[in-house]
C-alpha cells in the first residue's frame, strides 16, 4: 500500500467496529420493533447469559491465534463446575474449593498442551480425545447427579454485584478481557503467540520457543475455562453433568465471528467478546419473539457462515488490491 | 514414501489388535462370541460413514456435519412416509437429500475457501436444528415391518443385513480409492493440493465429490438407523461424527490428509465398536467408555506420530513430515 491509512480509518475498518455497528443496528431494530426489549434488565440478562461463553471463548481465541483449536474447553468448564460444586457440598473451605477448581482447569489445559506442543500431535484430535475424557470424568465425579443446594460462601461469590447491578460473571469477563488484551498486545509472550500463529518457521528462526508458546496457549485456555466454570456454578447455584456440552462450538463460533482466523495469527479478545455478544443478542431476540429454542442452532450456524464467508471475501478483495 | 508405507502397515497392525481384542473379550465374557454378529448392528452406520469420511480426511478435509445429516435425512424420510409416500421411495429420497447436504458443504468449502472444520460446524448446526424443528421435537414411528428388516434382518438366518451392506460398501470404497482415477486424485490432493492443481486435477470437483459421498452415506445411515430403532428423531445422529472420526483415525487415516486406507478405517470402527459392546457386557457405564475411547484416540495418534518420527530418523531425510504438510497448507491460504 502506498500511503498508510490514518489510525481513524484503521479503527473504522476493523472487524471490531463492524461488529459493534452490527450490534447497534440490531439493538436499534429491536428498539423499533419492541421497546421493552431494550430495558436495562433484559440487556444485562443477555450480557450475563453470554458471559460464560465469552470467558471460555477468550481462552479459545488465544489457542486459535496459535493456529490450534481446543475442543475440550466446554468439557473442562463443565468439569470445573462439578469439582467446585461437589467439593463445596462436602464442606471444604471456599479457598480450597477454588484452588482445586483452578488446578483442575490448569491440569486439563496442561495435558492438552503437553500432547500438542511437546508430542506434536494434531490439536483437533488431542482435544477431541480429551473432550470425551473430561466429559466422562464429569459423570464419574457426581455419578450423573446434579450439584445443587450449594453452601452460602460459594453463592455469595456469585451473587456479588458491582455498583449494585453488574453481576459477578460480567465483572470477571471485563477484567479478563482487559488482562488478555494487555497480554496479547503489549507483553512479549503475547506477541510471541501472534508470531507463532502467523509463521511458525520464522518464529522459530527468530529464537522463539515454539513449544513453550503453544503449551502456554492451551494452559491459558484451561485457566479461562476454570474461571468460567467457577463463576457459572457460583452464579447459577447449580450444575449438571451436561453443563458445558457443546460450549466449545459456541466458543469457536464467537471467536470466528469476532474475526479470529482459524489459520492462525489473527484475532483479538475484544472481537471475540463482540462475537459472543452478537450471538447472545440474536438468540435473546429469538427468545423474545417466542421463536422455539430449537431454531437457535440454525441461526447460529447461519451467522457463523455469514461471518466466515464475508471474511474470506473481504480478504480476497484486499489481497487483490495489493 | 516411508510415511505412506508406515500408514499402510498401520492397517495390518489394527487388524492384529482387533483379533487380539476379540480373543480377550470372548475369554472374559463367554456370551460375547455367541452374540458376535448381531452385536455389529449397533454400530454399522458408524462404519458406513467412516468409509466416506476416510476419503474426506485423505483429501485434507473433515466433515463435522454428518451426525446432523443423519438426523435430517432420517426425519425427512419419516415425514415423507407420514404423508403417504412409500417408505422405500422415501428412504431413497432421504439418501439423496444427504447427498445434497454434502454437495452444499463441498461447494461452500471450495468456492469460499473457508476451513472445512468451520464450514461443516456451521452446517452441522443448521441441519441438526432443522431436523429437530421438522420433527416437532418428537419421534416418528410405525414404519412397515418389511422396512424394519433393513436394520434388524438377517440373511440366511445369521448374517445381519447391516453388516452385509457395510461389507459391500467397504469393498466398493476400497475399489474407489485404490483402483479408480477419482480415488488416486483424492490421495494426490491430500498429499499436495497445489501440485495436483498444476497437474490438471480438478481439485474443486474431486473435493466436492468427497463431501457428496460423505452426505450420501450419512443419509443412508439415517435410513438404516430409522429402520433399526423403528423410529426417527431429530437428534438421533447427534455426536456420531466424533465416533466416526475417531474410528478413522484409530484406523490409521492421517488427519493431515494424504494417507489412509479403507481397510484400516473399517477395522478401526470394528475395533472401537466391539470394544464398546464388550464393555457393555461387563456393565461398564457409557461415560467410562467415553474416557476409554478418548484415551485410545490420543494413543493411536501418538503412536502414529512416534512411528513417523522414527521412520524419518531412519531415513535421515531431514523433512518435516506432518509439520511440512501443515506449513504447505498455510502457504496455500496466504
Amino acid at each position: 500500500m502506498k500511503n498508510e491509512p490514518s489510525l481513524f480509518w484503521k479503527i473504522m475498518q476493523s472487524r471490531e467496529s463492524f461488529l459493534l455497528g452490527l450490534i447497534l443496528l440490531l439493538l436499534l431494530i429491536m428498539l423499533v420493533v419492541s421497546p421493552s426489549f431494550l430495558g436495562p434488565g433484559n440487556l444485562m440478562n443477555i450480557l450475563t447469559n453470554c458471559a460464560t461463553v465469552a470467558i471460555v471463548a477468550l481462552g479459545e481465541t488465544i489457542v486459535i491465534i496459535t493456529k490450534g483449536i481446543d475442543l475440550s474447553v466446554g468439557a473442562t468448564m463443565g468439569m470445573v463446575t462439578l469439582f467446585t460444586g461437589s467439593l463445596a457440598l462436602n464442606g471444604f473451605p471456599l479457598a480450597v474449593v477454588i484452588l482445586v477448581a483452578f488446578l483442575a482447569g490448569i491440569v486439563a489445559g496442561a495435558l492438552n498442551g503437553v500432547l500438542i506442543s511437546y508430542l506434536k500431535l494434531p490439536p483437533i484430535i488431542v482435544t477431541l480425545g480429551t473432550l470425551s475424557v473430561y466429559s466422562g470424568i464429569m459423570y464419574v465425579i457426581t455419578k450423573g447427579n446434579w450439584v445443587t443446594n450449594l453452601p452460602a460462601g460459594l453463592l455469595q461469590l456469585g451473587n456479588f454485584r458491582l455498583f449494585g447491578f453488574v453481576p459477578a460473571p460480567v465483572v470477571v469477563l471485563v477484567v479478563l478481557l482487559l488482562v488478555s488484551t494487555l497480554f496479547l498486545q503489549f507483553s512479549i509472550p503475547g506477541r510471541h503467540i501472534y508470531a507463532v500463529g502467523n509463521n511458525e518457521a520464522s518464529a522459530r528462526l527468530s529464537g522463539i520457543n515454539i513449544k513453550r508458546v503453544i503449551f502456554s496457549a492451551y494452559l491459558i485456555a484451561g485457566f479461562f475455562s476454570a474461571v468460567a466454570g467457577i463463576f457459572y456454578v457460583a452464579y447459577n447455584g447449580f450444575s449438571t453433568p451436561s453443563t458445558g456440552g457443546n460450549m466449545e462450538l459456541d466458543a469457536i463460533a464467537a471467536a470466528v465471528i469476532g474475526g479470529t482466523n482459524v489459520f492462525g495469527g489473527k484475532g483479538t479478545p475484544l472481537g471475540t467478546l463482540l462475537g459472543a455478544i452478537l450471538l447472545g443478542i440474536v438468540t435473546g431476540a429469538l427468545v423474545f419473539f417466542h421463536i422455539p429454542a430449537v431454531w437457535n442452532l440454525a441461526v447460529e450456524g447461519i451467522v457463523i457462515l455469514a461471518a466466515v464467508i464475508s471474511d474470506a471475501a473481504l480478504y480476497r478483495m484486499q489481497t487483490r488490491r495489493i | 514414501m516411508k510415511r505412506s508405507k508406515f500408514f499402510a502397515n498401520w492397517s495390518y497392525g489394527i487388524i492384529a489388535v482387533f483379533l487380539l481384542e476379540m480373543v480377550i473379550l470372548s475369554s472374559v465374557t463367554p456370551k460375547f462370541l455367541s452374540n458376535l454378529l448381531p452385536m455389529t448392528e449397533n454400530f454399522m452406520p458408524i462404519g458406513i460413514m467412516a468409509l466416506s469420511m476416510t476419503l474426506v480426511i485423505i483429501a485434507g478435509g473433515i466433515d463435522l456435519s454428518i451426525g446432523s445429516v443423519v438426523s435430517f435425512s432420517g426425519v425427512i424420510m419419516g415425514l415423507l412416509w407420514q404423508h403417504g409416500m412409500n417408505i422405500w421411495v422415501a428412504g431413497l429420497l432421504a439418501v439423496l437429500i444427504g447427498g445434497l447436504a454434502g454437495f452444499i458443504n463441498g461447494q461452500i468449502i471450495v468456492r469460499t475457501g473457508i476451513q472445512p472444520l468451520i464450514a461443516t460446524l456451521a452446517t452441522q448446526f443448521i441441519w441438526g436444528s432443522l431436523a429437530v424443528v421438522l420433527s416437532n421435537q418428537g419421534s416418528i414411528y410405525g414404519f412397515p415391518g418389511s422396512f424394519l428388516l433393513l436394520g434388524t434382518g438377517f440373511l440366511y438366518g445369521y448374517l445381519p443385513v447391516q453388516l452385509v451392506i457395510f461389507v459391500v460398501l467397504a469393498l466398493l470404497f476400497a475399489y474407489l480409492l485404490n483402483k479408480t482415477v477419482f480415488g488416486r486424485q483424492v490421495l494426490f490432493i491430500g498429499n499436495s493440493e497445489s501440485v495436483s492443481a498444476y497437474s490438471g486435477v480438478n481439485v474443486n470437483r474431486v473435493k466436492t465429490w468427497t463431501y457428496v459421498l460423505s452426505g450420501l452415506t450419512a443419509g443412508l445411515s439415517g435410513v438404516i438407523m430409522g429402520s433399526f430403532f423403528a423410529s426417527v428423531r431429530g437428534d438421533m445422529g447427534q455426536g456420531l461424527e466424533l465416533t466416526v472420526i475417531t474410528g478413522c483415525l484409530v484406523g490409521g487415516v492421517n488427519v493431515f490428509g494424504g494417507a489412509g486406507t479403507i481397510v484400516g478405517a473399517a477395522f478401526g470402527v470394528l475395533l472401537l465398536g466391539m470394544l464398546s459392546q464388550g464393555l457393555n457386557f461387563m456393565n461398564v457405564s457409557s461415560q467410562v467408555q467415553a474416557i476409554i475411547t478418548g484415551v485410545i484416540l490420543i494413543l493411536a495418534v501418538a503412536i502414529q506420530q512416534l512411528g513417523t518420527i522414527f521412520a524419518r530418523r531412519r531415513k535421515m531425510t531431514g523433512g518435516e513430515g506432518a509439520g511440512k504438510l501443515r506449513g504447505e497448507r498455510r502457504a496455500r491460504v496466504e
